[in-house]
């Protein structure tokens, strides 16, 4: 176990590290992107076609920034299902060395895949964070709130795990799902409460997009720091165990299906 | 596993089969898992597709024990190593394996070629179990056995097949494993480091290493391995101790490559990556002398050294007075013109000191009707100066191109002398003196 644990630092690290080595702002990045997608969406969504936010007590926000921030929300969840989306399906089927060469618990590329996925939404949170305080001020609330954002966000990002074992495992024997990804990926910006609040869903549909882990993940997000959406305790407790589960018939299926690996790579 | 396998095992097979289906989708491969039972039905309809790698395979890999496996390309050599390792799975049967197994599967080894060599090491010795404090403890000397220089820094990607595989050796070899799977290691890199990396084979098998070794070189699996396996076609055709073993494989590749081209050369090929590989220390044993010759080829019968009418493998002369002489009889096919014969001398470094080609003399080499041959060569004085030199014995095309078989070194002979003189060799030469002049 112990040796898993430094195996998977080593490659969460080495993961981080190549991709933003050698490029100019390095760990900036993480941040700057998020921000040139918002600042983009803003302009559209905000300035153009004049969609302003509803609040919980009935008003809309009025400013850009907030608008904004309720963004980064969402867009913090959506890029973190989109990355493990994206790259997880290639995590194991493009290590083969680890599969055909050495006897390597393989579990731990989608994870660390997953982990490294998680990176888009710790990022997220630091920006909104600062933004509240500097909005409102350093409140015990606020420091409360982030202390439990961890707890609150661990169902989604065990269902990301759950996702990452499952395409892992599945691209090794499908290279098609590599292809599929991207476009799913987009269709999902749109239909995840992105710019747009879950509360504005219609209530027929609003059933079939609860469902959706990354809206749910989002309105956590805005719960934290923007006092925009309400904490529904009994839907996350749903959530918590739902993702337990799938988790666990994830992780069996993985282990089932990788006794084939070695044979088809 | 913690339990304690009889008789010392560290590897124990039994029954062991693994078979390939033919061409088929992954996904095939994956709704077998799913639903196996399923597909056991449909299985049977399809069972000409299987190509069955490796069947009825029985063995036990004892503690401390080398183990030698030879076979044509093809026979399942590598498919029986990746089934050790646990990457493959047998079809059928059971595989044991008791302590920490470390494999040098072909090349490259499990590296991720966007990692560098320094990360690549760190990630394949916590593979292989180390403790990161062990990890950073051993890098430096692993580092220093690889001997790839700045290239440690760069990724994976960027390095010849030689330098992964130097650097695949040198990790596998530094974490303490209790079983080693070597697959065609040796014969890689240049030749000052497959000597580095054959003397570093004989330290871990004095240490008890229990190793499991896989090589077209018979001359490696012969010093190297207290017992063989052949495989052939994918089943054991003969298990025993080595030279014994080796002896039946190097006929039955004579006979064949009397039928198949093809083989000889694979066979020629594969001796002549052997070059300069075999340490100092250890006695080259004869080639096994077979009755037959492969056609178009000529190989080496024995080789017999003598320093001062003393013949050996370890020998002894003084410097500017030991006589040497060697003897290579040789057997050759009869289509072929005679072959000529060569003399090495090397240092222990490797280093071509200077050679001896029978070409070079107006006299031919004779031959009998049977296309065999003793050729004799004599060098006296011997001008070394004092070390211990390597003698290679060489077996040559006509024009002393082609290189049939050698065997270097096939002995070492250590000179002496009471001067200060350094180098290799004497310079012949004579001291006069006088007044300055004025010029």
């Amino acid at each position: 176990m112990r040796y898993r644990l430094y195996l998977f630092w080593q490659l969460l690290r080495r993961d981080i590290e190549s991709r933003y080595r050698g490029s100019t702002l390095g760990l900036l990045w993480p941040i700057v992107q998020p921000l040139m997608q918002l600042s983009v969406f803003t302009l559209i969504f905000f300035e153009f076609m004049q969609f302003r936010w509803p609040l919980a007590s009935g008003e809309h926000s009025q400013t850009a920034w907030e608008y904004a921030a309720q963004v980064l929300g969402g867009l913090a969840a959506f890029n973190f299902f989109a990355e493990l989306l994206n790259r997880s399906t290639i995590s194991i089927s493009g290590q083969s060395n680890f599969v055909t060469k050495v006897r390597f618990p393989l579990g731990l590329l989608p994870t660390v895949c997953c982990a490294a996925a998680v990176l888009h939404i710790v990022t997220a949170s630091l920006v909104l964070f600062i933004f509240r305080i500097t909005m409102q001020g350093v409140s015990l609330e606020a420091l409360l709130q982030l202390f439990w954002l961890p707890f609150l966000l661990a169902p989604f990002v065990l269902y990301g795990l759950s996702l990452s074992l499952v395409l892992g495992g599945l691209g090794v024997y499908f290279r098609d799902l590599q292809q599929v990804m991207p476009a799913i990926t987009s269709l999902l910006m749109f239909l995840s409460p992105i710019f747009y609040p879950a509360s504005s869903v219609p209530a027929s549909l609003r059933s079939a997009f609860e469902l959706n882990p990354i809206g749910a993940a989002a309105e956590v997000l805005r719960h934290s720091f923007l006092a925009t959406s309400e904490f529904h305790a009994d839907t996350w407790i749903v959530h918590c165990l739902a993702s337990g589960l799938i988790f666990f018939l994830s992780l069996s299926f993985f282990r089932r299906i990788r006794l084939g690996f070695a044979d088809v790579l | 596993m913690s339990y304690r396998l009889p008789n010392d095992s560290v590897i124990e097979l039994r029954d062991v089969a693994k078979s390939f289906r033919m061409q088929r989708k992954p996904m095939h491969r994956l709704f077998e898992l799913l639903l196996p039972t399923a597909f056991q039905r449909s299985a049977h309809s399809e069972r000409t597709e299987d190509f069955t790698a490796l069947k009825d395979i029985d063995f036990d890999l004892r503690s401390g024990e080398v183990l030698g496996v030879v076979g044509l390309n093809g026979a399942g050599k590598s498919t029986l190593l990746q089934l050790v390792a646990g990457t493959l799975r047998p079809s059928k049967g059971s595989i044991r394996t008791h302590g920490r197994v470390a494999a040098l599967l072909e090349l490259g080894s499990g590296f991720n070629p966007e990692f560098t060599g320094r990360e690549n090491i760190r990630l394949n010795a916590a593979i292989l179990g180390l403790t990161r404090q062990t990890i950073e403890e051993r890098l430096d000397e692993i580092i220093a056995f690889a001997d790839i220089g700045e290239h440690i820094d760069q990724p994976v990607k960027t390095y010849s097949s030689g330098m992964q595989m130097r650097l695949a050796f040198a990790v596998a070899t530094s974490v303490d494993a209790d079983v080693l799977l070597i697959d065609e290691a040796l014969s890689v890199g240049d030749g000052a480091f497959a000597r580095k990396s054959f003397d570093r084979m004989l330290q871990v098998k004095q240490r008890g290493v229990s190793v499991l070794f896989c090589s077209h070189v018979l001359f490696h699996v012969e010093v190297f391995c207290d017992r063989v396996i052949w495989l052939d076609k994918g089943r054991i055709r003969a298990t025993g101790p080595a030279k014994a073993v080796l002896a039946e494989y190097q006929e039955y590749l004579d006979e064949l490559s009397g039928e198949r081209a093809q083989g000889v050369g694979e066979r020629f090929d594969s001796a002549k990556e052997s070059e300069h590989s075999a340490p100092s220390d250890v006695a080259p044993s004869p080639v096994t002398a077979a009755a037959t010759t492969p056609s178009g080829h000529a190989r080496i019968l024995s080789v017999d050294v003598s320093v001062d009418g003393q013949s050996g493998v370890e020998l002894r002369g003084l410097s500017g007075e030991a006589s040497l002489r060697m003897k290579l009889s040789f057997k050759s096919d009869l289509s072929i013109p005679t072959p000529s014969a060569a003399l090495v001398i090397s240092s222990q470094g490797g280093r071509i000191i200077g050679t001896n080609l029978s070409i070079n003399q107006p006299t031919p080499i004779f031959r009998d009707d049977q296309g065999c041959g003793v050729a004799i060569i004599d060098v006296a004085p011997l001008r070394m100066n004092k070390g211990v030199f390597r003698i290679g014995a060489y077996l040559l095309c006509e024009r002393g191109i082609h290189v049939y078989q050698w065997i270097d070194p096939v002995a070492t002979v250590e000179i002496h002398r009471n001067t200060h003189d350094q180098g290799y060799w004497m310079v012949e030469g004579r001291w006069s003196s006088g007044p300055t002049q004025p010029t």
